[in-house]
Formats: structure tokens, sequence, C-alpha cells
């Protein structure tokens, strides 16, 4: 008896002491592939070209898909990637891995897509009941909501975005920035000997992806390439992961979706993660700076223009600054004034028809008057950014004479950066040391050269003034 | 007494002075016992001599019995006679006289077989941002009809005695308190299941006079684990259920008192459901308990007590109303299907094992003593699903339900629409889908889990070492002193319980907005580190605390009145040990190392008494002061984190007074009791995220508000009657009216890791103490959520001679209350998210949003009933229990969502077309269901 009851004991012990044993395996996830037959395929192409023709381009370019769509499928891969938290409820699809000729935006009501839509896999969306048109100046899929495009619901239809077993890799399209059109939005592209403006790349500290102070929804990098001179914005948004990375000093490939900015006005460059910046050799393509030894200590001031008494540009011109015309109707500098100060003032508006390209040169001055080691300072405050078009030049030739081929040389300096969408701080600029230039007369030069359309920052330049020990 | 129940050897102490010494021999007393409803001998009866010694011998077949009366003690005996089928009887013996036999009639036992935690509500998460309720059940009832119906008819509108609080309702076992420091409560999962085996329970009210026991608001109960006070037997037993378990087991095996004083007992358990009333709620317990008692030379008594109750279950989380419409009472949106099987994101695990050495010596003496040594060891963990840094998977996530897409007018066709997809999705689906959560970690191998499961774990370890004196000085007065040591140590940590296909998971703080490059880590020292299945993340730190403490009590007796002054004196102190040094507190000793060490000093007085009228009704009055430091948990401000301590720490105070009056006649027994008490001091904490933490740079932070001098006020009257109709029928009611409010004005400040002092951006803070002082809350009058505060209750018992029985109980509660914000009623609500104040308010608007919700009345009916088989000496029973037998649909209990912590997000509520975000969530109760269970007994 005893015996039995101490087995029975012992087995109720190890009946309790194990619990049930509660480990999942992994389900076991069933892959089908999609079996949509051809003549309820329609490609982006095609899609593209309908609503190009059925929709009023100028005055409502939105085509709603329901009659002839009732069971038709949009065939593309996925490009885009948004576990970076640098897309929300979007993402990108082009009509072929390999040799894509049209990309599109499909707005999806959800977040962490890339979850279950991966990059280079083939999905079909459904078309029925959705509208095609454009979102912030691309081409995209969505709902339609008050004149504008609002992202699906995933459940749309029963399930909205079908997903493939087929995932391809995919080629970029390599592309230069001086050919970029709107055929090239929406695709996945690669631009090569590309590096950042050296204003935001070498200056110090150098900026972020999308952590600087200006920064309010999006950060806006330049990018320029090498080859071409042109540029191109790098939008990253101020809640991706790696905003507050801190932009690559060297040059180097990018990959990325060529899309407009927000408003749809200027080609931004946009990419999934810090992994699409892959690091070149060839060193940067900078331009060549009069390079007279590193930066001065504060000397006293010797000469300086505040603008303060200056009416109006043509006040500022009698006192012997000189704006040549160069292909503009209207000059752009003006004197500007805020809170009782006044400032000179260059800002460009956008127009198709030209680039601008404004210069406005000093009176002569002059190196006995002022000292031989001189170093030239300004305070300068950066709005509404757009590119950096405005740069500081030297020459001890005279600017007038035009019959010599002027050779300007550009001063060492770093402008500091404003935000895009407001005005910046006034902050100061150098100083410069110019003292290598060994003629006895030289003249300063201020350009404003617009690299696109839609490069029309405006500067305030203030208190410009050259210190001699 | 007529609505029986079950009653532990009430322990009736005659002291007697020894003077006088009878005859040198033993004397024998015999006896029969017979069943009085229809005269049937009961074998196998626990007859026990009770007295300074442990006399304890069994009926036999025919129902005699012989038990020996030691000479030279008292001149009154009690002699207890029990078994469970009926009601326990005492019957003084006077031992100079009596020795012709004697024959006791047992009344049947109408009892109710209730499990000791009540099961009236699904288990609920422990996420900090709301108390668990108070927890009635069958270790509350003594007797009467007020008690009774606590235990039994309150539990599923989260009712508390006098407005006690979880952890102000103590439990031990031996003696041994088992209410821990970290929180106050007892963890009912440590010792559940154990029904039979803990049914010798000495039930203190409030805090009435006891044996060792200061007392506590909630109460306080003692189980003895007896061997040699069971009756000798084997009882097994079949559970079905449909409330949180739907099938359960159990076997109870006693040996009885053997020849040689030796006796055991042995309980094994088991209860297991897929999901009971609340659908996903996987229930898995099993239950074990050993007794081993050894009397030595008659006077004193060796105890060994193990139990072990190890168990898992699912558990459910409270729902706003939209999604209680859409969804009702049944749903549990932690839940999904995985290969077939209810897999639940949330459970919680409960392995700890409890010994207990008791040494007891009754001697006749003067002095008596008893000594306890005790250990428990083990873990409480709690999983959850950690989806930082990816989307929230959970279908009742505010962003996907119709009122976020309908938040905001003008609604446009758009905003219909979308709205009309979020409903058809949940209505259609609303568990989680655990297959995407596989694929989304699959898709991205590389980068590590997005989603996992993560435990909560808290490892513990207890010990105390305590000794118990009882002195009697004379026949009038006695004296009772209490010594003990107590030491805890925890260790707590975050663990990866499943990484759902992933192959590492970074341990992230995906929240860090900071610009400190190892800020985001959450252990600093090992950044950039691959876990597995099975390491710590998260969080990481131990604690210990230890406890001396020294009790003692003077009682004195006579015929007509008695009174107990007691007090009660504890030295705690406590000391936090982190194991991380988390990446947003890099000071040292910020978060890694030890904290500093905390000692608190306690004093607890209390003056009893009691009158006795007449032979049939007393009066008792208790008046209690007590001071009691807070608890562990609300000790330091943000515990996972780091070392800081809350500023200005206080232990609570109490006073507070009780009367009652009780009469007992033949067929009427009734009580009245009033209660006056007030509560100051008192330190709460809450985590919680909040889209109004005004330090934050955004206003949106996970805090931990802490609340401190938070002083709250009740009276209440509570009455009872049960009034035998006839010998079959009785009746009883019980009313309860009660006051529970708030007083005066708390301070209320927030700790958090996404504070940062403006000025010095190279520093972080942990609270926003410095930045914004220490606000007030302006709470006066507003009710504590302490259960309903009007109660009516009445019940019809019938008792038929052919063994069953039938209860029908009908009960409205009225006057609930939602848990409060605190973060709405402070200073901070008026204040815009930059910290301006914001002068556009209208009191009248303002009072109207911030009024308490009252969660409406409801009329819960239950039925009971059981019946008994006898034969040839064994019992069968069978007992029923249906709750809410009307169905009655109904909310136990609610509490504001303190993410709208500003009067504009209140009135932004108010005006959403679809019904507010965040609004009060909810527990739901349960709808009709059952308990019932049939037992053998041998």
């Amino acid at each position: 008896m005893k015996i039995y009851h101490l087995f029975y004991i012992t087995s109720l012990l190890i009946n309790t002491a194990c619990l049930e044993d509660r480990s999942f395996e992994i389900p076991f996830l069933k892959q089908q592939g999609l079996l949509i037959p051809d003549d309820q395929i329609v490609t982006i192409p095609a899609l593209k070209m309908a609503w190009e023709q059925e929709s009023n381009q100028e005055l409502y370019p939105f085509l709603r898909l329901t009659q002839g769509y009732e069971d038709k499928f949009l065939e593309g891969y996925v490009i885009s990637d948004d576990q970076q938290g640098n897309y929300y409820k979007a993402f990108f699809i082009q009509d072929d891995p390999e040799s894509p000729q049209a990309g599109i935006k499909v707005l999806l009501d959800q977040t962490d897509i890339s979850q279950r839509y991966d990059v280079g896999r083939r999905v079909l969306i459904q078309l029925s009941g959705l509208t095609v048109g454009l979102s912030s100046g691309v081409f995209a899929l969505g709902l339609e909501d008050g004149g504008a495009l609002s992202p699906v619901p995933t459940t749309h239809n029963g399930g909205v975005v079908q997903r493939d077993t087929l995932v391809s890799p995919i080629s970029a399209r390599t592309l230069n920035m001086e050919n970029l059109g709107p055929q090239h939005t929406n695709m996945w592209i690669e631009l090569s000997h590309t590096q950042f403006h050296r204003f935001q790349s070498l200056s110090l500290p150098p900026m972020t992806f999308a952590a600087d102070a200006m920064d309010q929804y999006d950060g806006e990098r330049w990018l320029e390439q090498c080859a071409s001179g042109q540029y191109l914005v790098l939008k990253t948004s101020t809640y991706a992961d790696f905003n507050t990375a801190v932009l690559p000093s060297d040059d180097f490939t990018i990959y990325g979706i060529l899309q407009y900015d927000y408003f749809g006005e200027y080609f931004v460059l946009v990419i999934n993660g810090p992994d699409d910046i892959v690091m070149g050799n060839s060193g940067r393509c900078d331009p060549l700076v009069l390079d007279c030894g590193p930066a001065p200590g504060l000397h006293p001031i010797v000469w300086g223009e505040s603008f303060n008494q200056r009416e109006n540009l043509s006040a500022l011109m009698d006192s012997g600054w000189w704006a040549p015309d160069t292909n503009s109707e209207a000059l752009l500098w003006s004197i500007g004034s805020y809170g009782g100060n006044k400032y000179l003032q260059i800002t460009a508006e956008a127009s198709d028809i030209a680039l601008h390209e404004s210069w406005l040169i000093s009176p002569p001055l002059s190196k006995s008057v002022l000292g031989e080691i001189l170093s030239i300072e300004c305070d300068i405050q950066a709005n509404f950014q757009r590119g950096i078009p405005l740069s500081f030049w030297i020459t001890e030739q005279d600017p007038q004479d035009y019959s010599i081929d002027v050779q300007w040389d550009l001063l060492n300096y770093f402008i500091p950066n404003g935000p895009s969408d407001g005005f910046g701080d006034f902050k100061t600029m150098g100083p410069i040391d110019i003292s290598c230039k060994t003629g006895e007369t030289f003249y300063l030069g201020l350009r404003y050269k617009q690299r696109s359309v839609f490069d029309t920052t405006r500067y305030h330049i203030d208190n410009l003034r050259i210190r001699s020990p | 007494m007529l609505v029986a129940r079950r009653l532990f050897i009430l322990f009736v102490l005659f002291y007697v002075p020894m003077t006088t010494q009878l005859m040198g021999q033993s004397l024998g007393l015999t006896g029969r016992v017979l069943d009085q409803l229809n005269g049937a001998p009961i074998s196998n009866a626990l007859v026990a001599l009770v007295g300074e010694n442990q006399n304890i011998t069994v009926t036999d077949q025919d129902g005699y019995f012989k038990i020996s009366l030691t000479p030279n003690t008292a001149k009154t005996h009690v002699l207890i006679v029990q078994h469970e089928q009926y009601e326990a009887q005492n019957v003084p013996i006077k031992t100079d006289a009596q020795r012709r036999p004697i024959v006791i009639f047992l009344q049947w036992n109408t009892d109710e077989d209730m499990p000791i935690s009540d099961t009236s509500y699904a288990d609920l998460t422990d996420e900090g941002s709301f108390d668990l309720p108070f927890q009635p059940g069958p270790l509350q009832a003594k007797g009467d009809a007020l008690t009774g119906a606590q235990a039994y008819d309150f539990g599923g509108v989260f009712y508390a005695p006098r407005g006690a609080a979880r952890n102000q309702k103590q439990i031990s076992i031996q003696g041994v308190p088992i209410n821990d420091f970290y929180s106050g409560q007892a963890s009912w999962d440590s010792f559940g299941g154990l029904n039979d085996a803990l049914r010798q329970r000495e039930i203190q009210e409030g805090f009435e006079s006891a044996n060792y026991s200061f007392g506590a608001l909630g109460g306080h109960t003692d189980i003895s684990v007896s061997a040699g006070n069971y009756r000798p037997g084997l009882k097994l037993k079949a559970i079905f259920s449909s409330k949180t378990y739907t099938r359960g087991y159990a076997l109870f095996y006693r040996s009885g008192l053997k020849a040689n004083g030796l006796s055991y007992a042995l309980q094994w358990a088991s209860r297991f459901g897929d999901g009971g009333y609340v659908s996903g709620n996987i229930y898995d317990g099993k239950s074990l308990l050993f007794a081993l008692e050894k009397q030595i030379n008659g006077a004193n008594t060796l105890m060994l007590t193990g139990l072990y109750t190890p168990i898992i279950k699912g558990v459910s989380s409270p729902l706003t109303r939209e999604v209680l419409d859409y969804h009702g009472a049944r749903y549990n949106p932690n839940w999904g299907m995985q290969n077939g099987q209810i897999r639940n994101s949330k459970s919680r695990q409960t392995t700890q094992p409890l010994f207990i050495l008791t040494y007891k010596n009754h001697s006749k003496g003067r002095l008596s003593y008893q000594i306890n040594l005790a250990t428990q060891f083990g873990l409480a963990k709690q999983t959850r699903l950690n989806y930082s840094g990816s989307s929230n998977p959970f279908k009742n996530y505010y962003q996907k339900l119709p009122s976020y897409f309908l938040k905001e007018s003008p609604l446009g066709s758009y905003d219909y629409h979308m709205a009309f997809n979020a409903r058809q999705n949940i209505e259609a689906q609303g568990q989680l889908n655990w297959q995407d959560l596989y694929m989304a970690n699959g898709l991205h191998l590389n980068s590590g889990s997005s989603y996992i499961v993560q435990a909560d774990v808290r490892q513990k370890q207890m010990t105390v070492a305590q000794a118990l004196m009882r002195y009697r000085l004379n026949t009038l007065f006695e004296f009772r002193a209490k010594v003990w040591i107590r030491q805890e140590r925890e260790h707590h940590y975050g663990q990866i319980d499943d990484l759902l296909g992933g192959l590492y998971y970074l341990d992230v703080n995906s929240f860090y907005r900071g610009s400190d490059p190892l800020g985001k880590w959450n252990d600093r020292q090992t950044p950039y580190r691959s876990n597995k299945v099975g390491a710590f993340i998260d969080y990481n730190f131990r604690w210990q605390g230890d406890q001396l403490g020294l009790f003692g009590q003077l009682q004195q007796t006579t015929e007509k009145w008695n009174y107990t002054a007691a007090f009660e004196c504890t030295r705690n102190a406590l000391m936090r040990k982190g194991l991380f040094q988390n990446g947003s507190f890099p000071s040292q000793g910020q978060s890694l190392g030890p904290s500093q060490r905390i000692v608190f000093s306690n004093i607890k007085f209390k003056l009893s008494g009691a009158i006795n009228w007449s032979p049939r009704s007393f009066s008792r009055i208790n008046t209690v002061y007590l001071t009691e430091p807070p608890i562990v948990k609300h000790t330091f401000v943000n515990m996972r984190q780091s070392n800081e301590l809350v500023h200005g720490l206080k232990a609570s105070t109490f006073h507070g007074v009780d009367v009652d009056y009780r009469y007992q006649g033949n067929s009427i027994n009734a009580r009245i009791a009033a209660y006056a008490q007030r509560q100051d001091d008192d330190t709460k904490i809450k985590t919680f995220f909040t889209e109004h933490a005004i330090a934050a740079q955004s206003g949106q932070a996970l805090v931990h508000e802490i609340v401190q001098g938070i002083h709250t006020q009740s009276i209440g009257l509570q009455a009872g009657l049960s009034y035998d109709l006839s010998n079959r029928l009785a009746l009883s009611t019980v009313m309860v009216f009660s006051e529970h409010n708030y007083s005066g004005t708390p301070l209320l400040y927030l700790g958090s890791d996404a504070f940062s002092d403006p000025q010095r951006p190279d520093r972080v803070l942990g609270s926003d103490l410095t930045a914004r002082g220490k606000r007030k809350v302006y709470v006066n009058n507003y009710g504590v959520a302490s259960g309903p505060r009007q109660i009516i209750h009445a019940r019809l018992q019938y008792r038929d001679p052919n063994y069953w029985w039938a209860g029908l109980s009908f009960n409205h509660f009225s006057k609930r209350f939602a848990d409060m914000s605190f973060l709405r009623r402070s200073a901070d609500t008026y204040l815009d998210f930059d910290g301006v104040l914001n002068q556009n308010f209208d009191s009248n608007v303002v009072s109207s949003l911030l009024e308490q919700e009252d969660l409406g009345q409801v009329v819960l009916c239950h039925l009971t009933a059981g019946k008994s088989w006898r034969l040839k000496g064994k019992y069968m029973s069978l007992f029923l229990v249906v709750n809410n037998l009307l169905d009655v649909a109904y909310v136990s209990g609610g509490f504001e969502d303190s993410r709208i912590g500003s009067v504009f997000g209140l009135a932004e509520e108010a005006d959403r077309p679809g019904g507010p975000l965040f609004g009060n969530r909810y527990f739901s109760g349960m709808g009709r269901s059952f308990y019932g269970s049939i037992t053998l007994s041998f």
C-alpha cells in the first residue's frame, strides 16, 4: 500500500510540474502564385495613356476607374520600402523589374507596407472603384477625396493589393541629372558620381538627412552630379529612422525614386534607406576656390557696407556698385528692409522662360587704402531655400572692361542653409582670407545663377565688411 | 443557523487558572453522531477536543466515537464534530459532570462549494494603467448574511468591502502572510485550485479582534493546513464551468490522525479550458498541496506544508464602448488562431511553490508559542506582443475603428467610405492575425524581428521567519505577541519569448528622439547585441526588501464585555539595483547599479471593544490608526528604467472606526454595522501613454503618473438580516449604503524617459519635477472607483428533506463610478500643448466634461442548488451555481483613458461626429455563466 502511495504521489508531482508545453510552431505560409488571366491585366503604361487621354488634364486630371475596369488588375513590381519610415501610406510600383517604362504611386491605408509587399514583389491591384490622377505631381492611384487622392483601405474589394510569389531583383535605370524629365518619375533610378553640396556635407557640423533645426516635415538636401553641374533635391521625411544620420562627405552612387516635392513643383529623389547610397571612390568635384590659407582671426574692420544708407538699388549703384545686365529683363537685386535694418536682397521668381543669372559687382577696393592682409565677412540670411544659386567671387581685373575676358576667382566660404518654406536667420559668413590676391585693386562679385527654374532661393546679404590688422 | 457557509474551526478558548486538578486518570467520553434529518448514523466524522490538547478521533461505521479527556485541565472542554457534508458543531462538555454518552445531531450542510478566487470576471492584464479590482470570494464569508452575500453575490461588480483596495486584503497560510511587498497583494494564482485543502479558515473582518493579526481594511483570512484536523478519507471531484476554465478535476486524500501522531494530506487538482465566458482565455492550472503533521508528546506539533500551483492563463483587456458595441462582452482582441490552435498574445503564468514549516507548542501552561519558517520562490510572468517601431496589429487599435475616419467635420464621402470599410473589417474579424506577423518578420530576416512576444518576468524569492507567543496572565487577561523577519528579493526583466519567425531582435527604444547615439538602446552597455529567445531585453533590475516586525496585543475578557488593544510596528528597508544601463539615463547611478536605500518605520494601533448585551446580542466597536509605507511599485518613479525615487515619499495614514450590533435569535439573525474612515497621504503611480505630457517635446510620451497626498473619506452603513420562514425556507436580506470619495488636493507629477531639460539639452531627466513642479489635482468629492456604493440584496433558500436545496438571490447595485484620470483634473488640463494657459474655457462646459461616469444600475440574479446522496457511508454531492441568471449585459468597472489629458482634448473628443477616439474603457461583466461540481467522498 505504501509503495502504491509513493508511486501515485510521484506521478501526481510529475504531472503537476509539467504544464502543457505551449510552444508554437511557425505557421506554414501557403504560397500560391496569382493566376489572373492576361486579358484582365492592365499595365502601367496603358493605364497612364488612358488617363492622359480620357481625363481633362488642365481642369481636373483624375480618371475614375469604373466602367470597363470591374475585373481589371494593375500589374507592377514594388520598388519602394517604408520600413525605414521614409514613406507613409504609399508605395511605388513600376511595370517591369529590369526595363521599366512607367511607374505609379499607390496610396494605401496601411503603415509598414513593406511587411507584406517587399521590394521586387510582383503585385496585382484591383482597379475597380479606384481613381488615378496626380498626387504631389506624380501619377498616382488612390480613392478620390474632394479633388485629391487619398489612401485606399486594404480590404477594399476584399483585398485591393494582391501579392504574387514572384520576387524579382529590380535593376536601376542609370540617368544623368541634366536629362531628367517627367517621364522618369515613379521609377527606380541610379545616379552615379553624385555628391552632396559642399555647404551641406562639408560644413561643421555637417547637416543630417532630416534632423536639422529648419526641417519641419521633410529635409531637402542638394545632390550634385559632377559631370553636369546640375543638382537634384534629395527629400527625406523627418519621421524616417535615418533622419539623424549625417550626410556623407564623399562622392557616391545613389538609388531612389524620382518624384516631385510636396507641392508638385520641382523634382526630388527619395531613397528607401541609407543603403541606397553606395560610396564611390572618384572623389568630390568641388569648384576651385581661392585658398589663401586658414580663416584669419578677427581683425578690425576697415571697410563696410551695411546698406542702411541706401534707399534703393539705384542709390547703391550711384555709390559705385554695378550690375551688368546679363540676360534678364528685370534686375533681381533690391534693397530690402525689416525692423529698421536694410540689407541687400536677391531672389528669382520661377519662370519657364530661362534661367536667370545676375551679377552685382562692388566698387573698386584698393589695397593701399585698406591694407595688405585682408579678409572678407558678411551676414547672410537664406530664405525659401531651393538650391544654392548665390556665389561670391573676386577679381583684380576691371569687370567693365569688355575687351578682356575677366577672370573671377571663387572665394572659399560656406553659405549657411535656411528653411525651404520660410525665413531663416542671419548668420555670419567668413572671415575669408583674400590676402593672396596680389594686385592693387580688386572687385567683389556676387553672382546669382539659377541651375533650374525652381532654384529660387532668396538671400538677404548685410554688413559686408573687410577686415585688416 | 441557516444560510450556512462553511466555517473553520473557531478556536474558542476558555482560560482556566491552574488551580484545580482533576483526577489523575484519563477520562473517556463516548458518544454517537447522527444525521438530524433522518437519524442515520454518520461514520468517519471527525471528533476533536479543543482546548490545550489536540485530541482527535473519528466515528466508526455506526457513528460511535470514544475520546479521552486529559485530566487536570479545564472545567469545560469544547467538542467539535466535523464532516463536510454537515455543518460543524461545537459542543461544550463539562469535564467533571459528563460521563454519559452524548448524542450529537448534525445538520446537513448546504455548502457553496465555490472556488477560492472569485471567477466572476475574466482575468485581466496588469498593465499598470488601472488598479485590479478587489478580489472577493469564499475567503470573506463568516456565516452571516452580510459576509455571505459579500463573498458570493457581489463579485461581478467589483465590490470592495469598505472601499478596500486589492492590496488591503491580507491572506496568510499557517499564520505566514503571503501578500508581497511589490504590489501589496496576495498572489491568488499561487494557491488556486486547492479549495478543499484550504477549508480551515479563520476570517477576520476588517480590524476586529483576532489572534495574531492586526487586521486590514479588506479583512484578513488565515488558512490553516493542519493534516490532523482533516477528516480522514478520499474525495474526488469533477468540475465543469463556463466562466474561466471549463473543466477541472480534484483529488483530496487525508490520512487522518494516526496512532503515532502522524498525519498527512495531499490534494491534487487540475483546471483547464480553451476559453470560458471570454473567448481566447486559455487556462491550464495544476495544483498540488501536501501537508505533513507529527504530534510530538501531546503538546507539540510539527507541520510541513507545501503548495505548488503552476498555472498559465490567457488574459483579456478592457475595451471602449465602440468596440463593445460591435463585439460584446465575450470579445478578447489579444488572441488569434495559429495552426488551428488558439494563441493568446497576453498570458499570465505563475509558478511559485510555497513551503512552510511550523512548530506549535500548545502547552497547558500559561505560555504557548508557534514558530514558522517559510519560503516561496518562483516566477510570475506576463507575456505581451512587442511591436515597437511597427504598426499596432490588434484589430481594436483606434486607427482601425470607424470612429477614426469620422473624427473631424466636415465629413466627405471618402470618410464615410473608409468608416464603412472599417466597420466591415471589425465586424468580420476581430482577432489577431499571427500569420501576418510571421510574414512581416520573415520578409526582413536581416533586419531583426519587428514583432516578438515579450515576457515581463518577476522572479520572486521570499523567506520569512516568525515567532508567535501567547501568554495567559489569568482568566481575564491574555497577551499575545508576534515577531518576524521577512526578506523579499525579486529580479524583474523583460525576456524574449518567441521571435515569431525572425532570427534575432534588436533591443531598441523606438520612441527615442534625442541626439545621443547610444540613447536608443535599452542597455547602453551592449548596443547592437542580437538577442535570441530567452535573452533579457527592455529592462533588467533587482530589488530587495527587508522587513522587521513586532506585534503585540492585550485582551481582557469578561462575561459582559471584552476589549483588545493591539499595536504593530514594522521597519522596511528597500533598495533597487539596475542591471541594464538604459539609454535615456546614462549618468552614473541613474539606471545601472544600486539605488539609494530607503527605510520606512511604521506603527499601527487599534482598540476594539465588545459588549454582550445579552446572551443573544452583542455590539462591537473598533478604532484604528495606522501608517503604512507605499508599496514597492509606488516607491520608484520609473522602476524599470531608473533608480529615481518618488520625491517626498510619505507613508499613508489611516483612521477608522466601525461599530456593529448583532442579534442571534432562534430564527432571526440580524446585524447592522456602520463605519467611518479616512485615508491620507496615499501614493499611486499609474503608467500610460498620454498626449498631454507638456514637458515632452511633442506632448506625447509614455509616462508614469505619480500622485501623492491622496486623501479619501468614507462612511457606510451595512445591514444584514436572515430569517427562517420555516424549517425549510429561509430568507435573508442585505443592504449597503456608503460613500467613498476623494477629498483635498493631491499633487501630481510625471516621470518618463521622454523628458529633457530645455535649459540643458545634454541632460535627460527622468521626470518633469524640476521643469514643472508638482501640480495640484482637483478631485474633491469625486468618487473612488471601489464598486457599487448602494446594494440591495435578497436571498431565498429552500432545503428539502430529500437532501436537495436551492437558493435564488436578487441583487441591485447602484452608484458605481468609473475610475477617473488624475491628469485630466490636474492644473495641466488648462494648458495648451506648449505649456501656455488657455483662457478660452467656460466653467460649465468644463464641469460637464470632467464629470465622472456613473456606470449605471444593474440587477443580477444568481441561482445556486445542490443535492447529496448517501450510499453506504460514501457521499456523492452535486453543486451548481448559475450567475447572472437573466443574462443581463453590464460592465463591472471602467476607467478614463488618460491619453486625453486636457479639457481641450476632451472638448474635441466630445465634438467628434463618430464618437470619441479614446473613450472610457470598460471591463465587461459576465453574462449568464455557471459553475458546477460533482463530488464523491469516501
